[in-house]
């Protein structure tokens, strides 16, 4: 036990006499602390979290016998022991065990769904950044790609907005690498690869952090400057101990050493949600660290640039200084309107960085889905608002066939008091157990939520989900609010003072008006409920169908390997060519290699068509010109090795197939293949085989074939074609399509002959086909795991309204039950009765529901691919299912009145 | 407190730890958990009102405190022959409600 524990014990015990503490003395604290002791070996933290629970009332039980003897011993102990014989637990599930099981279920799984809600809201918005004054810290964002799905991507070229930006603001700094490239570095004292960002010298000045050890400085930044790193306190605490002698001293590293100048602030991971940073190393450096930029000639086109703002400048008087410098002074790049340069300006935003999410191999989005995170909220309020009433309906039921044992208490004398007393300890314990349920609940969705990314969207694994303050004050407030709404009314009602003339006369103790408030209640959840299921019907058929029609290649039997390797260096003054045909040379060893292995069919240089960066390559149209004419079309350009389409299983439907003879250099008119529809686009009269089509920004191509259709980028939604072209297959970064009948198989062989062949290969990554559709149906599944939660959760607690429903007027309403038994009914008349007084506010609410469906499903038709939004088969299935299960449950309910007889008539007479 | 009159469960249990020997407090509290198999929970505070009010009725004595003993030593607590009456009385008491309870069959004899 701590000696915390016995200072708060010592505190507490203060409410006893101090004569009493005297004559005790230290033993009464010894055994509070062993009882204590005791019950923590026994149970761990629950059982000292119970133990104090006993001390607490203990002290206050000992503290009132001791102060008030005579009143204690004449009634006051009485009263006490009585309220905390009510404060028990195991005696309200004893006696009424199926109403707390479900009422403690129904809280739990609602109050847990929305707290899983409420996390990723905690998470993406409420929870402070790691930097002060976050208001005046801010970047430059154009939302001039990516718009409609509610994120908004970085579009401007580095140096331009760096120019005009820090005009604006004065304090500029730029940051990581949007690109697909990122800086490869192991520190050996860490043991893996470190998540390593690239800054210039002012990135931690401008986010006015202060650095343990020095910042750096402009000539950490040149050529040839000694490479030096800042590493973040989680770094520093795991792999050096926090030693204070690591700062300043040479730290072994790889590719090669660097010196440790100083410690981020604790808490500090980056300056964007979503960033694990663990080194910041110089910009230069950080290219000399990533292989890609080898190749691709490493210019930080895409990095991000962040500035703070001078004190007193709002963000649209920055954005509006920025239009004007950049408008004033900016050339108009070869081929691009100045129209369309204006218009390209005017949808840049100065947005706060706390705003914004992003991590590497991601793009950078900025966090403004108002219509998601409505949608959400207003899901997670109607799964809520159909908790309330099924608990409400529940309460009414059970406290209506405890009206004896009410009656019998009010009879014998119990006060008012004590009766409200009774109801509220037993809802406290309700609260108390739904609370530890929905928490529960919570955790168990966190743990799920990271595998449910959404490609190219906010990855929820990089997300801060930890449960904090927060989302603990908002499960036990939820929670109570919850309870409240739904026990009030029963809790007034069922200690009214009039309560046992109203017992006698055997009248219904709820109103007409609160049953239809029930009703209303209990159609608008089904109401939601039907949304909700008809949602995750049209996921799950998506998903469904993305996997049943696939991506047009043959992802069943395709393997993706990508690889890091480190650059090649002939010598200072050698010529790049030889360099190329180096690692041409290197690339065609490994591809061999790959080729000579058991059970693999075929090897080609290029890249799996569906994917994160080829998505990024067609989020933006390009102007296609074939024939004089031109137009804005979404295209893809496929690069690899001759026979990257045979190894892809794609078939060459017209013309014939490319060969290596068919690869020509940048610029030069070279042979490609095109997909059907895009020949069908381009030349729909004509053959198109011989014709010539040329792509902005890729270069001009003579068709020589016609392949089938393949997605490129994503499943969803199509482009209007793809291009294939032959390309050299050299770089750092090659990728290389392996054609197996067993992928999943060669995963590891791929691995072990790669690591054999590569040792010092930075990064090595291997993606069988199928990975690739289900990560690229990543939307369709998060919206499938999603709905189909909340719908499920809907649908219980739906089903438990109508039972709640059903049950109540059995209960209340066997007076008029027992009449018509004498007129005669049959004790089916009966049952259909109570299930049709049941089903009824089910219907209105199901074909409310399903037009509310239909209406919103539109909003998301973009992510349904092949399937039409009012698929009338999920539809279908929807209302089936809920009115199945809302009469299963009515049925059950109304059960009961099979019994009901003409005696219930006569007694309440 | 008569021996005709039932003693409160606590006390019974209290005075059958003491029937030993000689314990403190926290003695007592861990012999009754033990002895009735956790059925019976006794908390501090409850436990040194309870051993006062038992030295009131005479039924428990307290010990002196030993003359080597440091301050703040726990205090040690002596069933008295007057407990130990009342204590028998009350095992009687209960012996007899179970042979009640055998002859009705409700309880098996042993």
């Amino acid at each position: 036990m701590s000696r915390r524990e016995r200072a708060a014990y010592r505190l507490l015990s203060l409410i006893l006499p101090a004569a009493f503490r005297a004559r005790v003395g230290v033993g009464l604290e010894d055994a509070t602390m062993a009882c204590l002791e005791r019950e923590r070996r026994r149970l761990g933290r629950l059982g000292a979290l119970v133990a104090w629970g006993g001390i607490l009332i203990d002290l206050v039980t000992a503290a009132v016998a001791l102060r008030w003897p005579a009143r204690h011993e004449a009634q006051g102990a009485s009263a006490f022991r009585g309220i905390l014989q009510e404060i028990h637990m195991p005696r309200l599930l004893r006696g009424h065990r199926g109403y707390a099981v479900f009422a403690v279920t129904s809280l739990a799984l609602a109050v847990g769904a929305t707290l899983v809600v409420f996390s990723v809201v905690n998470a993406l918005w409420l929870k402070p950044v790691s930097f002060p004054d976050p208001e005046r810290v801010v970047m430059l964002i154009s939302s001039s790609v990516g718009e409609g799905d509610g994120y908004t991507q970085v579009g401007l070229e580095t140096s331009t907005r760096w120019t005009f930006f820090e005009a604006v603001a004065g304090q500029v700094v730029t940051s990581g690498d949007l690109k697909g490239r990122a800086a490869h570095l192991r520190f050996d004292a860490a043991g893996r690869e470190v998540e390593t960002l690239g800054v210039t010298s002012t990135y931690f000045s401008v986010l006015g952090l202060s650095i343990r050890g020095r910042d750096f400085t402009r000539d950490d930044n040149r050529p040839g400057a000694e490479p030096v790193a800042i590493i973040s306190d989680r770094l520093w605490a795991r792999a050096f101990g926090r030693r204070d002698d690591v700062i300043g001293a040479l730290a072994a590293a790889t590719p090669f050493p660097l010196r440790i100048v100083g410690v981020a602030p604790r808490e500090f991971e980056g300056a964007r949600r979503g960033e694990r940073t663990e080194v910041w190393v110089p910009a230069a450096l950080a290219a000399r660290l990533s292989p890609e930029s080898a190749t691709t000639g490493g210019d930080g086109g895409g990095a991000l640039v962040l500035a703070r703002l001078r004190p007193g400048q709002t963000h649209d008087a920055a954005r509006q200084q920025f239009l004007e410098q950049a408008l004033a002074t900016a050339p108009v790049a070869p081929g691009v309107s100045f129209d369309r340069y204006r218009e390209y300006l005017e949808s840049v935003q100065v947005v706060r960085l706390a705003d914004v999410f992003g991590a590497p191999f991601s793009r950078t989005i900025v966090i403004n889905e108002g219509r998601a995170a409505g949608v959400v909220a207003g899901l997670a309020a109607l799964v809520l608002l159909g908790s309330c009433a099924t608990l409400m309906a529940l309460v009414l039921v059970h406290y209506e066939r405890r009206r004896r044992e009410l009656t019998v208490r009010l009879a014998l004398g119990a006060s008012r008091l004590r009766l409200a007393a009774q109801l509220g300890s037993e809802f406290a314990w309700l609260a108390a157990a739904g609370t530890a349920g929905a928490v529960g609940v919570g955790l168990g969705g966190l743990r799920v939520l990271p595998a449910l990314s959404l490609p190219g969207g906010v990855d929820l694994g990089r997300l801060d989900l930890s449960l904090d303050w927060r989302v603990l004050a908002a499960a036990i407030g939820t929670t109570t609010l919850t309870l409240a709404m739904s026990t009030i009314m029963p809790l007034l009602r069922f200690t009214r003072a009039d309560l046992a003339r109203e017992i006698v006369s055997v009248r219904s103790t709820t109103p007409a008006s609160s049953q239809r408030l029930r009703q209303a209640l209990l159609a608008l959840h089904v109401a939601a409920t039907i949304v909700v299921l008809v949602s995750a019907g049209l996921f799950v058929r998506a998903v469904v169908y993305g996997f049943t029609t696939g991506p047009g290649f043959d992802a069943d039997r395709t393997v993706s390997v990508r690889l890091a390797l480190p650059p090649i260096v002939l010598s200072a003054s050698a010529d790049f060519a030889p360099r190329l045909a180096a690692m041409r040379d290197r690339n065609q060893r490994i591809a061999d290699s790959l080729r000579g292995l058991a059970g693999v069919d075929d090897v080609a240089l290029g890249q799996m068509p569906i994917g994160l960066e080829r998505m990024n390559d067609v989020l933006a149209t390009s102007m296609v010109e074939t024939g004089g004419e031109q137009r804005q079309l979404a295209i893809g350009v496929l690069q690899g090795s001759a026979h990257l389409i045979a190894a892809l299983g794609v078939p060459v439907l017209a013309g014939r197939a490319l060969t290596p003879a068919d690869s020509v250099g940048r610029g030069g008119m070279g042979p490609v293949l095109v997909t059907a529809s895009l020949a069908r686009t381009l030349w729909p009269a004509d053959d198109p085989v011989g014709q010539v089509v040329g792509v902005a920004r890729a270069g001009r191509y003579q068709v020589v074939g016609v392949v089938r259709d393949f997605a490129y980028g994503s499943m969803s939604p199509p482009v209007a074609g793809v291009i294939v072209r032959v390309s050299e297959g050299s770089g750092n970064a090659p990728t290389f399509i392996v054609r197996s009948a067993r992928p999943e198989a060669m995963v590891e062989p791929i691995r072990r002959l790669v690591a054999g062949m590569v040792p010092d290969a930075q990064r090595l990554t291997i993606v069988t086909g199928r990975e690739a559709v289900a990560r690229d149906l990543g939307r369709q599944r998060l919206g499938a795991w999603f709905f189909s939660g909340f719908g499920l959760i809907a649908l219980v607690l739906g089903a438990g309204g109508v039972f709640g429903l059903v049950a109540y007027l059995a209960e209340s309403q066997r007076r008029e039950f027992g009449v018509r038994v004498t007129l005669g009914a049959t004790p089916g008349d009966l049952v259909r009765r109570g299930v049709a007084a049941g089903l009824a506010p089910v219907g209105i609410g199901a074909v409310a529901g399903l037009v509310v469906a239909a209406i919103a499903a539109r909003l998301f038709s973009t992510a349904l691919p092949g399937l039409s939004p009012l698929d009338p088969l999920t539809y279908a299935s929807v209302a089936v299912l809920m009115t199945t299960c809302a009469a299963g449950a009515g049925l059950t309910a109304a059960w009961r009145l099979r019994t009901a007889a003409p005696a219930d008539a006569l007694r309440a007479e | 407190m008569t021996a005709a009159r039932p003693l409160p469960p606590h006390w019974f249990h209290m005075l059958l730890a003491l029937a030993d020997g000689e314990r403190h407090g926290q003695g007592i509290m861990q012999a009754v958990l033990d002895e009735t198999r956790g059925r019976i929970r006794l908390w501090p505070a409850m436990l040194y009102r309870n051993l006062d009010q038992l030295c009131e009725a005479g039924l428990v004595t307290e010990l002196p405190a030993q003359p080597t003993s440091i301050a703040g030593s726990p205090r040690f607590f002596r069933i008295t022959a007057r407990g130990r009456r009342a204590c028998a009385a009350e095992a009687q008491r209960l012996a007899a409600v179970v042979a009640t309870a055998q002859s009705k069959r409700i309880l098996r004899k042993t």
